[in-house]
């Protein structure tokens, strides 16, 4: 409860504390510094603006002065006579007289201009008026021509005023009509006077009005960026702008129009800033002062805290930490006054009195509790060891079970019902031939799939879900696998419920059986192949006798001929004595499977039997062209057996009668030789060899070695001759078989009888 | 005069088919086993008016031998009895699936009848296409 432990040591009261205060002065000292710099600094620049733009006003009207002295002194020359004669006499000697550069430079002229009413300049005169010396400039000339309606005066009353910029050079102009010293006319043309606007010239101004002054073109390309940018203000906003161009400067502009009304000087004027500067230190004194009084606030309230809080509190801490520390009790804590610490301290110290006496509570029952589990302890090894008795019993019939389970034939399969398999024997994955081992029914279910080429529903999964839920033993048989049929049988295990109840009706798991059918199917099949086989079989020969018979009996209404009597006779006869040889195979089998065979065993050469059957079916043999031979054996090397002759005879007369009609050409060769116990005759023919599909099929009832049923020979026999030589040779305690076959070369049977009785 | 082939490997039975069709005043080829009646059709200038076929032969059987004349376009609008001494229901409707115009199971009928079957089928006219 007081143990505060983490990774990352969190920072303590006091820091808090101490972080808040300081943030809290450092905000307000922002705030003092933002407010006074803003709000001051402001009002100042307002008051020093003012100045300015009077001051504006002033330089304005000292340009509007001048170009009212340069009108009024273009009035005394044009109302007077000896001008008003010069317009008409034109006499040069008047204007040399009068209008001398020295005299111009003396009346303050730039340049003078003498016009009719036409507007026509006939005299111009300009000059330098620092060196008073005539200057050939014609740009004054041109100036005016183009802007003739400047010298345009009809009236008495007009006249024009202003500035003209000529050229990129400012300066004052004023045009009045020329009358009579008496002011009456008719008007002469006008008389028309230039004071350029030059450096000098604003440098008077400036001096004359007590103010740093400059003027500007308007137009000049070449102005000072301070000017440049004040025309933009000037152009957009208004006809004057200040601004301060540093802190103890500051600079007004005004533009000032000319004649036209079109901007044409723009001008400047400069002046330092007494009040913004004296605001300034008044503003750093002001801060200061407030600086130093936060923070010597702020010290004293962490002082106050210290002592009044933070000491305490980190006293009181430092206490129940050593409580915690060391599990002691009986420690008290300081609180010191009762104020909200000291109420604080005092419940400590109550509730470490409480945890002391349930301290001691507890250890008491403790003690209980160490005999309670010692009583438990030799309880629970009485039942350990009834357990391990228990356990073994179990184990030893748990083993007999598997044991069991194990040593079945067919699949076994215990699965809980979410298809776990819990028990399962080593023949199941023999039958389904895979090396996996199966974890669940569904594994069962992919190992079907994997090997059936035929395309089956059934799926084992499906048939488990539907035992679990009908609850009751279900089957599924002759699922195709391959080359095998399987029987799937599952069967649901109830949950055992003691004595009482016989048993519950919840299913708990399955049990799965897989069981290899494929003999049991390929005697079924068998047997429906025999059934087939027999019929057609006996209906082929009955059928030749009942048309045969059939069609006599006509013919002896008709007249028939003797020829045809004597054929269907003849196909009546071989009719009958197939059904004959049918009806005797059918039976030979019937008996040998029956185990009804008569075997008389004793010694015999069979050498000597194998000559006589040679002997006997060399016609046959000859028939077909075909060389039938009898290798002998060595010299002196016993052909002698212990078994039945005349079983024998019959089973070397179907091997010789199988190979010659099956051979269509070349050497059918009988060998006799010595093989341990036994001795082995083998025919030999070169006829057309079994493929190795076919090879499986001898030996069986009615399986002539043909690739399917409907591909049988009838003419040849009725496919039991290897099936009847096999239950002989068997019976006589021999064995038979296909010993190889080629196709295309020929194929070897052979057949294996003891040489001697059996010891007994 | 029309004629007729019977593909039968058993010999009782071609002598049979021979001797009643010939007693019925009617010529008929005969064929050993399904190649060779396949062989036989393909050089038959005047293909014949009914084909009587055996299933269990040699080489190949007769299910095979009529599919192969079913797929053949010079071969397939000739009507083909089956004629055997198999007698399952099984046999029977895949003889007809395949193509047959009948199925005769040899013992159940004397030589008269199976000719007279025969003759009637060719003188009803135009046989049934491929069915």
């Amino acid at each position: 409860m007081f143990g505060m432990s983490s990774h990352r040591k969190p920072f303590s009261v006091r820091s808090k504390i101490l972080l808040t205060i300081g943030i809290t002065i450092a905000i307000l000292s922002v705030v003092v510094y933002l407010i006074s710099t803003r709000v001051l600094l402001t009002s100042y620049k307002q008051i020093e603006e003012a100045g300015v733009v009077q001051d504006l006003g002033r330089a304005h009207d000292t340009f509007d002065n001048f170009a009212q002295q340069q009108q009024i002194k273009v009035n005394d020359w044009s109302q007077w006579d000896d001008a008003y004669d010069y317009a008409q006499t034109h006499d040069e000697d008047w204007f040399e007289r009068t209008a001398f550069p020295a005299g111009m430079a003396n009346a303050d002229i730039s340049y003078v201009i003498f016009s009719d009413n036409t507007d026509h300049i006939y005299r111009l005169r300009v000059i330098d008026i620092d060196g008073s010396v005539e200057i050939a400039s014609t740009s004054e000339k041109e100036f005016f021509v183009q802007n003739h309606e400047l010298l345009h005066n009809p009236d008495f009353e007009t006249g024009h005023t202003g500035l003209v910029i000529i050229d990129g050079k400012p300066s004052m102009f004023s045009s009045l009509p020329i009358v009579r010293g008496d002011g009456t006319g008719p008007i002469r043309g006008s008389l028309s006077f230039g004071r350029a606007v030059d450096v000098e010239k604003v440098k008077n101004f400036a001096e004359f009005i007590h103010l740093n002054l400059t003027a500007y073109v308007y137009d000049d390309p070449e102005l000072p960026a301070d000017v440049v940018d004040a025309k933009q203000h000037l152009s957009t906003e208004q006809d004057h702008y200040v601004r301060a161009l540093t802190d103890r400067t500051i600079v007004g502009y005004v533009v000032y129009k000319d004649i036209f009304g079109n901007p044409g000087l723009i001008l400047r004027v400069e002046e330092p800033r007494p009040i913004y500067t004296q605001g300034l230190g008044t503003i750093y004194i002001f801060l200061a002062i407030a600086g130093v009084s936060l923070w010597l606030f702020g010290i004293a309230i962490i002082w106050l805290l210290e002592r009044l809080v933070i000491a305490r509190f980190v006293r009181l801490t430092r206490d129940v930490e050593h409580i915690n520390r060391d599990q002691d009790l009986t420690v008290h804590v300081e609180g010191g006054v009762m104020d909200d610490i000291g109420t604080l301290a005092g419940r400590i110290n109550q509730m470490l009195a409480w945890l002391s006496s349930a301290q001691e509570a507890e250890a008491k029952s403790k003690k209980e509790i160490v005999s309670l589990l010692d009583t438990i302890k030799h309880g629970k090894e009485e039942a350990e060891k009834m357990v391990i008795q228990r356990t073994h019993e179990l184990s030893n019939e748990k083993a007999r079970l598997l044991a069991s389970i194990n040593s079945l034939s067919f699949g076994f399969v215990i699965a809980s019902v979410d298809d776990t398999i819990i028990v399962r024997n080593p023949a199941l994955t023999a039958i389904l031939e895979t090396e996996i081992i199966p974890k669940s029914i569904s594994d069962i279910s992919a190992a079907l799939k994997n090997v059936d080429t035929i395309k089956t529903t059934f799926d084992p999964v499906t048939l488990a879900h539907d035992v679990v839920k009908e609850k009751r033993t279900m089957e599924k048989s002759g699922v195709s696998f391959g080359k095998k049929f399987l029987r799937f049988l599952c069967a649901p295990i109830f949950a055992d419920e003691g004595s009482d109840t016989a048993v519950s009706t919840e299913v708990i798991g399955y049990v799965f059986i897989v069981e290899d059918i494929t003999d049991s199917k390929n005697m079924e099949r068998s047997r429906e192949e025999f059934f087939s086989i027999a019929s057609h079989e006996l209906r082929t020969p009955l059928t030749a006798i009942r048309w045969n018979t059939d069609m006599l009996l006509n013919m002896k209404k008709n007249a028939s001929t003797k020829k045809d009597e004597e054929e269907m006779l003849h196909d009546i006869h071989n009719s009958s004595i197939r059904l004959i040889d049918i009806v005797a195979d059918f039976l030979e089998v019937s008996r040998l499977e029956q185990g009804k065979v008569r075997v008389d065993k004793k010694l015999f050469d069979v050498g000597a039997l194998v000559e006589k059957t040679v002997h006997s079916m060399q016609e046959m043999a000859d028939k077909r062209a075909l060389t039938l031979t009898y290798e002998q054996p060595k010299a002196g090397e016993s052909t002698e057996v212990y078994a039945d002759v005349n079983n024998t005879e019959q089973v070397l007369e179907n091997l010789l009668g199988n190979a010659l009609k099956f051979t269509q050409k070349g050497t059918i060769t009988i060998r006799t030789e010595h093989n341990g116990p036994f001795l082995k005759v083998s025919v030999t023919d070169t006829g057309a060899g079994i493929s190795e599909h076919n090879q499986t099929r001898l030996f069986k009832k009615f399986q002539q070695a043909g690739e399917d049923m409907l591909a049988r020979d009838v003419n040849q026999s009725t496919g039991l001759g290897l099936y009847i030589s096999k239950l002989l040779v068997t019976a006589m305690g021999g064995t038979i078989g296909l010993e190889k076959s080629v196709l295309g070369k020929g194929s070897t049977f052979a057949f294996m009888l003891p040489t001697e009785a059996p010891k007994a | 005069m029309k004629t007729f082939l019977a593909v039968e490997d058993d010999e009782l039975i071609r002598h049979l088919y021979e001797r009643s069709f010939r007693v019925a005043g009617h010529e008929i080829e005969v064929a050993n086993d399904g190649e060779e009646a396949l062989d036989k059709l393909s050089k038959m200038e005047v293909k014949p008016a009914v084909i009587l076929l055996d299933i269990m032969m040699p080489k190949m059987n007769g299910f095979d031998v009529l599919q192969a004349i079913k797929a053949d376009e010079k071969l397939k609008n000739i009507p083909v009895i089956m004629l055997t001494n198999l007698g399952s229901e099984e046999d029977r409707q895949k003889g007809l699936a395949l193509g047959a115009l009948d199925y005769l199971v040899k013992s159940d009928y004397n030589p008269g009848q199976v000719v007279e079957k025969v003759i009637e089928l060719t003188e009803k006219g135009a046989p049934p296409a491929a069915a």
